[in-house]
């Protein structure tokens, strides 16, 4: 039992040790064709030199910096420049306590999008709120979705079991919650639409009542 | 695919997601899986148990690395399905092996379970993990995290097996210090 409790235990190492071993591939054997491959290296590298040559001077001439790659994530620096990006109304401009919490936040656009300020151009909107008392909701947007809710809920069976599914009232908007294990948490999920958007706010700190009231908060 | 392209198919909720993780990491898990089980159908109802939590939990996960929290998901998937399996029996293979290695190295009347709970006993092993040299560390984490083989390590690191066993006896003894030196009499 005690050599279990430490298989187990070692489950939860860093990310970084699991990946080091992963990483690690297996040494490459001394062969007779040293000195073809030492010349061949020797070869390749003066290529990649001379392809590379007017790249770097370019890279080390400009002073201009990349705008983000169209379609790529975005990630916001601050809470300030999301809230300063969001529509007049909108509920993640209303974040319970945001002065207490760690809130960090990036959206996915289409392809194309260039103005990561415009709300208009996001596809989704994925917001992280940690408070210092280490409770968290994760809220990620779906900017005019297709579907309401009711219909989110309904197309992923596999995600939001009928039989397990909620559902309440919050300033006449109706939220659909549910609870799930994912084998080491309580998942708390909740899922809205307003004007449009579909929400999906996600916890493993709250329990269903508080996170109720969390959205109730975001409605004002 | 890189890895945030199929973390960002997962947050728009496609099921392609699960795919192009099969695809990048079906043999990745699979193996892990098939050294704790050694036995190929329950590895594979394992990894796909592993697409489906992995599936529930991204949202709102944002993994910072994919292949790891894929790995771990596997991992406890397929030590709890051992578990279950070995209520009269214990298992076979490797996972027996290194069972047998750390039963060893911590031997005492008092059970782990009195002496520290779970959430200290890996913030400690992480510690401990933290004063190996990498290649200590890839060592002990081939054998007691992957469950891999003496002789698979010692072709990975390019070791002799007796070198190889010698390394992880003598790591075995410094984490039982290191336990003991933390407080935790063994």
């Amino acid at each position: 039992m005690k050599a279990e409790k430490i298989i187990f235990a070692m489950n939860d190492i860093k990310d970084d040790y699991v990946a080091e071993y992963a990483e690690k591939s297996k040494p490459v054997k001394p062969k007779a064709s040293h000195h073809f491959r030492t010349w061949s290296i020797v070869a390749a590298c003066l290529a990649l030199v001379i392809i590379c040559t007017p790249t770097l001077i370019h890279i080390f001439n400009s002073s201009e910096i990349d705008d983000p790659k169209a379609g790529a994530q975005y990630e916001f620096s601050s809470y300030a420049e999301l809230y300063s990006a969001l529509p007049d109304g909108n509920i993640i401009a209303n974040i319970p306590n945001s002065k207490d919490a760690t809130i960090s936040a990036y959206v996915i656009c289409p392809e194309g999008t260039t103005d990561f300020t415009d709300y208009n151009n996001y596809s989704y909107l994925n917001v992280d709120v940690s408070y210092q008392d280490g409770t968290g909701v994760n809220i990620f947007c779906e900017v005019s979705s297709e579907n309401t809710a009711k219909e989110e809920i309904d197309s992923k069976p596999l995600k939001y079991p009928s039989e397990d599914v909620s559902m309440t009232t919050v300033s006449n908007c109706d939220i659909y919650y549910l609870s799930y294990d994912n084998g080491s948490d309580n998942v708390n999920i909740a899922v809205f639409s307003v004007e449009g958007s579909l929400y999906e706010l996600s916890t493993t700190t709250f329990n269903q009542q508080e996170l109720i009231q969390y959205i109730s908060d975001m409605f004002g | 695919m890189d890895d945030r392209e199929i973390i960002a198919l997962y947050f728009k909720r496609l099921e392609s997601a699960i795919t192009e993780t099969a695809k990048k990491y079906g043999n990745y898990c699979f193996s892990i899986s098939h050294n704790i089980l050694r036995n190929c159908h329950d590895a594979e109802e394992s990894v796909n148990d592993t697409y489906l939590q992995t599936w529930n939990s991204i949202p709102p996960t944002k993994p910072n690395c994919l292949s790891a929290y894929l790995a771990k998901i596997v991992r406890n998937i397929s030590l709890n399905r051992i578990k279950s399996q070995n209520t009269q029996k214990r298992g076979s293979g490797e996972y027996e092996l290194v069972y047998e290695e750390l039963e060893g190295t911590i031997s005492s009347s008092q059970s782990v379970e009195d002496l520290v709970d779970e959430i200290s006993l890996r913030d400690l092993i992480n510690r401990w993990l933290d004063t190996l040299s990498p290649e200590q560390r890839m060592v002990f984490v081939g054998r007691y995290w992957y469950f891999d083989s003496i002789s698979t390590i010692s072709a990975k690191m390019d070791f002799s097996d007796s070198k190889t066993k010698m390394l992880l006896l003598r790591l075995r003894n410094d984490l039982k210090e290191y336990l003991e030196s933390e407080g935790i009499h063994l």
